[in-house]
Parts: structure tokens; sequence; C-alpha cells
């Protein structure tokens, strides 16, 4: 199964026809790093949207959440459950709690982005009745591969999440150098200043996220992906738009021209000291 | 008002005594295995076996961090581990991998399982999922304000711990790999690289929007809770957290006991004068090499609660001395120099009992006898006499303004 961001409902017949199972849309108050932001009510206008295109129909709700978003997450999961949604991703164990008291875990995908980095924390979250487990994206190919249980996805294309802070990053930067930048869901980009490479970092109002240099772009690699025992794909399409996320489809499904990322992260290991990566 | 736990790093076997002397109800190390900071000089079995013995022996106990993010290579000897730390008789792990905290229930060990702050827990609901699973404890990540972490601990789920102080990950704990991407370190390992401290230009397409001579940066300032004590204690909260495996004994001792003297106030007297407030965040400055703020703890933190200019940071060389051994009643001596010092400087006394108090070094004799007028061999054993307050254990440091 491949699932994708969506920017536009309209573009659904398109993305399906390229080759999507399923879009991921965000939602208010619950989502993070969406393309939209749809307010609760427009839910249901999805749903009828991607059952007449024959797709699939999954939320975002990957914000860390407080006391205070509890009601919230009641309110979608009861939504979701009218609607017959596919499926939620979360991040947060307090909506898994939630969707357990509603017998609604089935519904669930974890995705903490960083967290998941073996076998057995994968089948600690199956374990839970939850739909799948998103593995950790410092992952290289062959830990994948140890990995690779029914339930386990990958991000294929898009860019990396690398960093998730609460705090307002940027217009604390400029309200420091008294300037006065509209940051808002915009996005920047950061230099490292002894380098040349450029990460993107966007704050909105749930806090500042910084990404990856590049996409990852998983075209060399989609077939052994699949014979490892990964079933489930999903491309992120932040910072490009949905012409870009049919490409990008079509190249995994029918051949097409691949969009530009890199894979150099399948081949490289992370270590827990100076010593281990000098 | 419940007692409250006050929880201390330690990198190795002499920051934890210290940690315990000076008024730590626990402490949290970490083992030669399964540990964040790996640059600590992390624990053996048997030193957290004495460790353990010398905690008990002064009514405190001994927490174990087994909070990396496991890869699959990792794993092995995990059940082994887990078993040898219940034998040696630990209070409790910290655990940020459900397996290994899952692991730890299904092989009956004893001691408490807690679930790290790696794992951002922000909710009630979130706290009974782990209690669910049959956790003993969460530890609250560090972005929930007051209001919030009153709610939890209203709920009463499962026993909540907090962070009071030290340095705070710009980032929710654990959802940060910018060192893996940046220098292959695993942020989640123990490799930590600190990428967040670095500087960068801030760009809007070709178009840099930062200074060149102050660029942009995500370094915090470090937490420093003393105002928040007496209502962490009035809601409830467990444990009062200090961060920091890879601090000295002295900064260690310093915090500690600054806390230790706010919160017994608070027990005796159910609150604290605004003095004592006032005191506590003195003595806690002796000992800071970075410039402290409120976390999240009075809102969303803003500028002025992160560090944008490299003098940001300082260190501190105040701390001259440690008390080996006295004899009260001759006001004698003996001392391990850390800093240089000159006889006539003046000087503060602090130890595990004693509060921050000042005191004159009146002679200095070395092993042969030989009369000092200044010390500037650190480790160096001398003798003194001693106009002030005494104690064993305790350290003495400059009297000196930080301004």
């Amino acid at each position: 199964m491949i699932l994708t961001t969506i920017h536009s409902i309209d573009r659904l017949n398109d993305l399906k026809k390229a080759g999507a199972d399923a879009v991921i849309i965000g939602v208010q108050d619950l989502s993070i790093r969406s393309l939209q932001y749809a307010p609760f009510e427009q839910i249901p206008k999805w749903k009828q949207a991607c059952d007449s295109a024959g797709l699939k129909l999954y939320i975002n709700a990957l914000k860390l959440c407080m006391d205070e978003d509890l009601e919230n997450v009641r309110k979608l999961l009861k939504i979701c459950q009218e609607q017959e949604i596919d499926g939620v991703y979360f991040a947060d164990e307090g909506i898994l709690y939630e969707a357990k008291q509603r017998q609604l875990e089935h519904l669930l995908i974890y995705q903490p982005e960083t967290l998941i980095t073996n076998h057995l924390d994968v089948q600690f979250y199956l374990k839970q009745g939850i739909q799948a487990v998103s593995l950790a994206h410092e992952l290289s190919l062959d830990e994948i591969g140890k990995m690779a249980v029914p339930g386990a996805e990958v991000l294929l294309s898009g860019y990396y999440s690398l960093l998730y802070s609460r705090r307002p990053l940027v217009s604390n930067y400029f309200d420091f150098m008294h300037k006065d930048v509209d940051v808002n869901g915009r996005r920047f980009d950061l230099i490292e200043q002894t380098r040349t490479d450029r990460m993107p970092i966007v704050q909105d109002e749930t806090g500042t996220h910084i990404f990856s240099e590049v996409p990852i772009a998983s075209f060399q690699e989609f077939e052994q992906l699949k014979q490892m025992g990964i079933q489930r794909f999903r491309i992120d399409s932040m910072f490009f738009d949905d012409g870009w996320t049919v490409q990008t489809l079509k190249a995994y499904t029918q051949h097409g021209r691949p969009t530009a990322g890199s894979d150099q992260w399948y081949y490289q290991k992370s270590g827990k000291t100076k010593e281990d990566v000098s | 008002m419940k007692p409250i736990e006050l929880l201390a790093p330690a990198g190795n076997l002499e920051k934890a005594k210290i940690a315990v002397l000076y008024g730590a109800d626990a402490v949290y190390v970490g083992g030669k295995q399964f540990s964040l900071r790996s640059r600590a000089s992390n624990f053996s079995l048997s030193e957290i076996d004495e460790l353990v013995k010398f905690a008990a022996a002064h009514d405190a106990h001994v927490h174990v961090t087994v909070n990396m993010l496991p890869h699959e290579e990792d794993l092995e000897g995990l059940d082994t581990y887990l078993k040898d730390l219940d034998d040696i008789g630990i209070r409790a792990i910290i655990a940020a991998s459900p397996y290994v905290m899952s692991r730890a229930k299904a092989l009956g060990c004893r001691f408490e399982v807690h679930v790290s702050t790696q794992h951002s827990t922000t909710n009630t609901s979130a706290i009974r999922f782990w209690k669910e699973q049959g956790m003993d404890r969460a530890v609250l990540a560090r972005e929930c304000g007051m209001d919030q972490i009153r709610s939890m601990t209203a709920a009463d789920v499962l026993p909540v711990e907090v962070f009071i102080h030290g340095g705070m990950c710009i980032s929710y704990s654990g959802r940060c790999v910018l060192s893996n991407h940046m220098t292959l370190r695993d942020a989640n390992r123990g490799g930590c690289a600190q990428s967040c401290r670095w500087k960068y230009h801030l760009m809007d397409g070709n178009k840099e929007l930062s200074d060149p001579e102050r660029l942009f940066s995500m370094s915090s300032k470090d937490l420093q809770a003393v105002d928040e004590i007496e209502a962490f204690m009035k809601m409830g909260v467990a444990s009062l957290k200090i961060e920091g495996r890879m601090k000295s004994a002295y900064y260690l001792a310093t915090i500690v006991s600054a806390y230790r003297h706010l919160i017994d106030e608070i027990m005796k007297n159910g609150t604290a004068s605004e003095a004592l407030i006032a005191k506590t965040k003195t003595e806690i400055a002796k000992a800071e090499n970075r410039m402290t703020g409120p976390g999240f703890y009075q809102g969303i933190p803003g500028c002025d609660v992160q560090l944008y200019q490299d003098h940001d940071e300082t260190v501190t060389q105040e701390y001259v001395a440690y008390v080996i051994d006295c004899e009260l009643e001759q006001h004698r001596a003996t001392i391990q120099v850390k800093n240089k010092f000159y006889k006539e400087e003046a000087f503060e006394i602090f130890g595990p009992s004693l509060y921050s108090t000042e005191g004159k070094m009146l002679k200095i004799l070395d092993e042969d006898g030989n009369e000092l007028t200044m010390c500037n061999r650190p480790m160096q054993v001398v003798h003194i006499r001693w106009e002030g307050p005494l104690e064993k254990n305790a350290m003495i440091r400059k009297k000196e303004n930080r301004q």
C-alpha cells in the first residue's frame, strides 16, 4: 500500500491513477507538519471524495497532546468511527489510550519519527492492536530488513523530519534581533555556518520543525524493501505540490521518471560515540 | 503535603556519593549498557552495587537509566542485565523503549519501571496508557507548563516526575535526530553532538535574514525552577529531577544542597520565604556555567530563555577545596585542592548539613609542614587552620561576586 499526503482535494483522481492507495490529510488542532489543516466538519467531504476516487483516507494526528487537547482527540475519534475513516497517524500514547477506550485502536498508525529502532518495539505497539508502525528515519536498509514485519511502514519519498520543538525558535530569533518578520507556516532554511547544505525550518502554532537537507528517494530500494517484507509505504509532499506526488508515484508504480532525492540514509549507520563514526 | 523525592544525576561513583551526602533522596546513574550519555564514565555493575549499599546507608535510593532507544544490535544481554540490576536491589530503571520496559516486568524484576522523558508524556491519557502497561512512574516532558502538570497530578494516575534543573533539549526529548544527520552520532543512543547549539545562517530563499555576527542558534538556557518548587510540592508531584550526569561534583553538591534546603523549609513551614527563594537562587548561580531560565514553567519560552551569544556560557573556578577530614574543636581540616587560591582570599564553606557560610583560612601547611600562602596544585592535600564552621565532606569556594 502506498499512502501520500495531498494538497488539493481536486487531485484525488490524479493520485489514484498514478498509483496511490490512500491519502493522508491534516486536521485542525491535532496535526503537525501537514499540508492543510481541515476543520473536522470537512472530514466527511474528504471521505466522500476519497470513496469516489477509490482511495482510502488517513488522518494526521501527530501532535503531542496536552490535557486540553484530549477533548479534540475524542471528537476526532468519534468522527473517524462514524465516517469509517481508514486510519489515524499518532505519536502520543494518549491517543492510543483514548482509541482503546473506544475499541478503535485498529485505526491507529504509530509514527513518532525517531523512536522505533528495533523489531521488538514494533511488536510492542502492534500487540496493542494498532494497524501499523512507522520505522525511525535514521535506520539503514540492513536494519529495516531486520524489522520488516507486517505492519511496518517506511517513508519512501519526502523530507525527513529531524527535529520537533514546542518552542517558537524562528520568531524568538527575530525577537532577539528586534526584527518584525511574519514566520507562521513559512519555510526558511538553515545553513550551518561551516557547511553549505540547507535544512528547511518551519514554525507554526505547534512549535518548530526542521527537515532534512534533501528528500529521501527510494527508487533503487523499492523492490528490495518489498522483498524484505515491508508492505506499507508513505510519500510526503511537504515543500512540493501534487504534481510532484503524481510524478513520484509514477516512478514507483509505472517506471516513470524519478523525482530528485537521495538514498544515502539507507547506506549509512549512526554510532553511539564520536569514536564510532570517526 | 506528601514527601517529595529530590532526584539527582551522577556520572560516577564519587559524584553519586556527593549527591547523596548533600541531600538527594535518590540518584540516577547510567550503566555500561543500554544508557544514554555515553561520554559519562558510566557505572559497572559492581559500582552500582556499591552505590546501592551507600545510598541505603543514607536512606537514599538508586535509579538506573536504561534509556537508549536500542537498535537490533544493542539488545543482546538485556535480560541478564535487568536481572543483575534486580539482584543488586536498585529502586528503579528509567526506560525509553517500551520493549525494555515490558521485558523488565515480564522477567518479574522487583524494581520500578519509570517511563523516560524520551517518550514526551504530556497528558493524563498517556499516563493512563503507561499505567495499563504496568509501569510505575512517568517522567513528564519538559514542555509541560504548570497548569498541565497540575492537571496530570490531580488525576493521580501514576506518580509523576518533573525536571527542575539543568540542561534543556531544544526539541521534545527523543524527537530529534539533528545529530544523527549532521554527524552520524545517534542522539537517542548517547551520541548527541548537540547540533542544536551550533550556529546557523537563517535564509529566506537566497536572502540571509540572520546577522552574520549573531547567527541563528537553538541553544536554550538551562532550567532553574526554584520559583516553582512549592507549587510542585503542593500539587503532589512525586519527584523533582535535576539533570546533568556530565556535571561536576561541585555543581551537584551546590545544586542538590540548595534545593534540599528549600524543600525541607517548605515541608516544615508549608511555604518558603522570599528571602529563602532569593538565597537559593544565589547559591545555585555559584555553580552555573550557563545562564538559567524557567523553561516552560512560566509560559512558552521566548527569546529571553534562549542563548544566542558565545559568551552566554562561562566556566566557574571558584571551587577551591574539598574537606577530606576535620577536627572541629581544633579548627583544623585536611583539604584537597581543586583550584588555585590565596590564603588571604574571602571564602565560603558549604557541606552536607552546612548551608553556605563564610570562613577564613588562617594557616596552610603542606604534607611536609611547610607553610603556604597560596595553593595552585589541583589534587594536592594540605592542612589548614580555619575560622568558621567546618564539616567533613564540605566544599570551600571563593567568595566572589559573579557579576
